[in-house]
């Protein structure tokens, strides 16, 4: 088989087993779950937290980060997903005997992660948007619909690797509980979800110079830039950029170390 | 009797000599939670206008709250134990009654909870400094809660462990049941700022029995201001124990075939 042949039967196979996690994956109850989610958060975030002294428009600034993390809670079902069979029936094992080079099951595995955020989280978003239209009125004008698709791929990518990068640090499925509790959710928390930069930076300029080491940072600004315009946020195409950026060291590095764990050629 | 008392006793005891060898991680996981929360909403969320001593309505929602996550957990590994081992087929085998063994689940879960849940207090005092005042706390009252909080979620796991099919089916548990009642539970707001702005959702959020781990919690820690009555809330939450406690160790018998 010259090179050109086993480029395109590599480029066949990827595909095809990439279409195979396309069409197993059971959207319905992602989501509901998604759609019962983002609800149970922006009601009392719109209704009552007013209340306690925060904008009126609050949960339109909350509903971006919102929409936009979902897929990382999916890393925690990714990452034990994959350990699982890593370390049960190995599954894998068929897959790294395919015509296609060992890298691109990992990337397979990246893209499928971030194939199942990419629909509840456009759910979530339109889900968002009309709640905050009945129950208060609001409408996101400065909303872009291009910008949006670009941070949903984007970060949805990003999601999807960051799950692989975490499987790989994670020796056995119960290790996940630590991962999520001492990293993960940190990250997530501190990272921006309920506020952005500029208000981390009025807090502790330090601490928001530090935390721009975290991604989930530039995630959450581009989300929200993407509905609520630019003002007041870090630069999109930056926040875009160290995201691709971050994507792009997290698969090498996962690639690398889950080669070496599988013994992989 | 007295044997089943014993063995009662005896499989609590293993329980706890299991746990134990993971206290440490679960603090050090638990208390990175709760530091975070308060970081957050004691020093970062007043730049975007909340109120000042909102940390301190967080350390008591959290109190309230961890407990449940605890539990939410032990629930995986049961299951788990379901659709693999099934050790629980030995415990049934023993000489005390079936009930009594789901109970000891319930039970263990509860002290496990408690356990990790008492340093939440002592991390946010650490935290907050002034802004949390223990003047208007009710330390009695707080134990009182604190023990029916966790003994709901013990024996609430047991429920959720019946409805919990399989586990793929762990996630929509977390979703659909645990996160919404929480969450809508009082967790960021008062019931009486619920029945100001919605009344009539504020009357059927007092079915759920998450809203009366965080009001009782408060109005314990906090004072009785603007918190649902202490007794109010104590009662309920025995009435949820005895219900949830009932029910899911029923629903467990019918799901394991027992006698």
């Amino acid at each position: 088989m010259n090179q050109k042949q086993s480029t395109f039967t590599g480029a066949r196979t990827f595909w095809a087993l990439l279409h195979k996690e396309i069409l197993i994956f059971n959207f319905r109850p992602v989501i509901i779950n998604a759609l019962v989610w983002s609800t149970t958060i922006l009601v009392p975030a719109a209704v009552f937290m007013h209340k306690f002294g925060l904008a009126e428009g609050y949960a339109l600034f909350l509903l971006p980060a919102m929409t936009m993390s979902w897929g990382f809670f999916d890393i925690m079902g990714n990452a034990t997903a994959l350990i699982s069979d890593i370390t049960g029936e190995k599954k894998i094992s068929y897959e790294l005997i395919l015509p296609l080079p060992q890298w691109a099951v990992f990337i397979k595995i990246g893209l499928a992660n971030a194939w199942r955020c990419l629909a509840p989280c456009l759910v979530m978003l339109l889900w968002g948007l009309f709640i905050l239209y009945i129950t208060k009125g609001e409408i996101a004008h400065n909303i872009s619909v291009f910008k949006v698709l670009v941070t949903v791929v984007v970060a949805n990518l990003f999601h999807g690797f960051f799950g692989l990068l975490a499987a790989s640090y994670m020796p056995t499925v119960s290790d996940i509980r630590h991962l999520w509790m001492r990293f993960l959710m940190p990250m997530w928390w501190i990272g921006g979800f309920q506020y952005n930069w500029e208000a981390m930076h009025s807090v502790s300029p330090n601490f928001a110079r530090f935390m721009l080491l975290d991604p989930l940072v530039y995630l959450m600004e581009a989300s929200r830039i993407s509905v609520l315009g630019q003002e007041g946020f870090l630069p999109f195409w930056t926040c875009i950029g160290v995201l691709l950026v971050t994507t792009v060291v997290f698969a090498l590095f996962s690639i690398r170390r889950f080669k070496q764990r599988l013994d992989c050629l | 009797m007295y044997l089943m008392l014993q063995t009662f006793g005896a499989l609590i005891m293993r329980d706890l000599a299991v746990f134990l060898p993971t206290y440490k991680d679960r603090i050090i996981n638990s208390i990175i939670w709760a530091i975070l929360t308060l970081l957050v909403f004691q020093y970062i969320m007043p730049s975007l206008g909340m109120s000042d001593n909102f940390g301190a309505f967080m350390a008591a929602s959290n109190a309230a709250s961890w407990g449940f996550f605890e539990v939410t957990e032990n629930v995986s590994w049961f299951v788990a134990d379901l659709e693999g081992d099934r050790a629980i087929s030995y415990y049934l085998t023993l000489p005390i009654p079936q009930w009594l063994v789901f109970f000891r689940i319930g039970i263990t879960n509860a002290i496990q909870a408690l356990l990790v849940t008492i340093f939440f207090i002592p991390a946010a005092k650490i935290i907050l400094g002034t802004a949390l005042s223990f003047e208007n706390t009710s330390w009695a009252k707080l134990a009182i809660i604190m023990i029916l909080v966790h003994l709901f979620y013990g024996l609430f796991s047991l429920y959720l462990a019946s409805k919990t099919k399989d586990m793929r089916n762990i996630s929509n548990i977390w979703m659909r049941i645990v996160f919404p009642l929480w969450f809508i539970g009082c967790y960021q707001f008062p019931w009486s700022v619920l029945r100001d702005m919605a009344p009539t959702v504020a009357r059927i959020n007092l079915l759920n029995p998450i809203m009366y781990c965080m009001e009782g919690t408060r109005s314990a820690l906090l004072g009785p201001e603007g918190s649902i009555s202490f007794w109010w809330c104590a009662g309920a939450l025995a009435l949820f124990c005895i219900a949830s406690g009932y029910i899911g160790i029923k629903k467990m018998k019918q799901r394991l075939d027992c006698i």
